[in-house]
């Protein structure tokens, strides 16, 4: 369970710099944040935590590690709870 | 406890409400000019359950009102009104409603409306009314019902402020509430507004402007700045009802609203002085 998805049937609309979706099962609509939305747009193609961290450090080099772990790993548990990824086997 | 039949003409459809008659009287009473309907094969229709102690919840049958127990008196008065709006609104895909205040500003072609947003407790309602006492027509303190066509519906129902009034509040504008005040329960006071102060029932007029409000208390003077669409559509979710809508069609008319409209965010210490700031017509 060491890769993330997004999960099927999720919708998308995009409006400027924002980014919305709806979340197939409750109909929930989500805005995105900033990172939100770099983590969505990041798995269009599923990927491993460590990818994805790699990613998001390579990115922004000058942040400090750990606390860009804590908020990856809170956004993509807050996107995980509406239904909008999912976590799998790889 | 017997129920009597109360019909509501609306911009929709009738809503036929089955209610006890003190609960009806009490709802009339805080919309005192809504038009009576008589029933009819389209009608939606909305009924009071009432528990022995006299509390309320309420069912529609054009769309699943929240299961919400509300204590008699004015909360369940405004308990229907809010599932009566619900009933027409859900009725027609045509309409959405905004949780929302909303003044008429502007002269010529450009009066319009001006809809102010927030979060509760947000401020909405006192400025609308410190507006009002500036010469604003009131169209709405909570709830706007808003057309495909920008129209925003004017429901003339009697709005509330909450009391004590805030310290920085003007001595004229104290008097006015003393003067428009009503009936009282708790902390909420319903006024009576004279006519040229608050929209009629059935009037309509397009909404030019949203505005979402941030209350700083550091704040020295309003500032009132561009928002984009995609933050104003991000503040328009959670205040519109829409339930009739699925999410993508809610999200498309959204983004309608706001790309139709001049967008800004009002940041503010005062609903006083933000009142006057924004009847001098800043952005415009």
């Amino acid at each position: 369970m060491n890769h993330w998805e997004r999960a099927g049937g999720v919708s998308e609309n995009p409006m400027d710099d924002d980014l919305f979706l709806v979340a197939p099962v409750s109909g929930e609509i989500v805005h995105l944040d900033a990172m939100g939305a770099a983590i969505w747009r990041l798995l269009e193609q599923p990927q491993s935590l460590e990818d994805i961290q790699a990613t998001f450090a390579a990115a922004f080099p000058d942040a400090d590690a750990e606390r860009l772990q804590g908020d990856l790993a809170v956004a993509l548990e807050t996107l995980k709870a509406a239904g909008l990824v999912r976590q799998s086997d790889g | 406890m017997k129920h009597r039949a109360s019909g509501f003409a609306t911009p929709t459809r009738p809503v036929i409400v089955g209610a006890p008659q003190a609960l009806l009287d009490l709802t009339r009473a805080q919309a005192p000019h809504w038009p009576e309907a008589e029933g009819s094969d389209n009608a939606a229709h909305v009924t009071a359950l009432t528990a022995n102690d006299g509390s309320v919840r309420f069912m529609a049958s054009s769309y699943d009102a929240p299961d919400v127990v509300l204590p008699p008196g004015l909360l369940a008065a405004n308990g229907l009104i809010g599932t009566v709006i619900g009933a027409f609104v859900a009725a027609d895909p045509d309409w959405i409603c905004l949780h929302a205040a909303a003044v008429a500003l502007g002269r010529g072609e450009r009066r319009g409306l001006t809809v102010l947003l927030g979060d509760t407790m947000a401020g909405k309602s006192t400025l609308a009314m410190a507006l009002a006492a500036c010469g604003a027509r009131l169209w709405c303190d909570d709830r706007l019902p808003l057309s495909r066509d920008m129209q925003g519906f004017a429901l003339e129902l009697r709005p509330k402020l909450r009391l004590p009034l805030p310290d920085s509040a003007p001595a004229p504008f104290a008097t006015l509430v003393e003067a428009w005040g009503t009936v009282r329960e708790g902390s909420m006071v319903y006024l009576a507004l004279e006519k040229e102060t608050q929209a009629a029932f059935g009037e309509v007029l397009p909404v030019r402007r949203l505005i979402t409000l941030e209350r700083s208390p550091q704040r020295q003077a309003p500032e009132l700045a561009v928002a984009g669409v995609g933050q104003m559509v991000k503040r328009l979710v959670p205040v519109t009802f829409a339930p009739h809508l699925d999410p993508m069609t809610r999200l498309t008319r959204l983004r309608q609203v706001a790309t139709a409209c001049e967008c800004r965010h009002l940041v503010y210490g005062d609903s006083f002085e933000a009142a006057e700031f924004l009847m001098q017509g800043p952005g415009e």
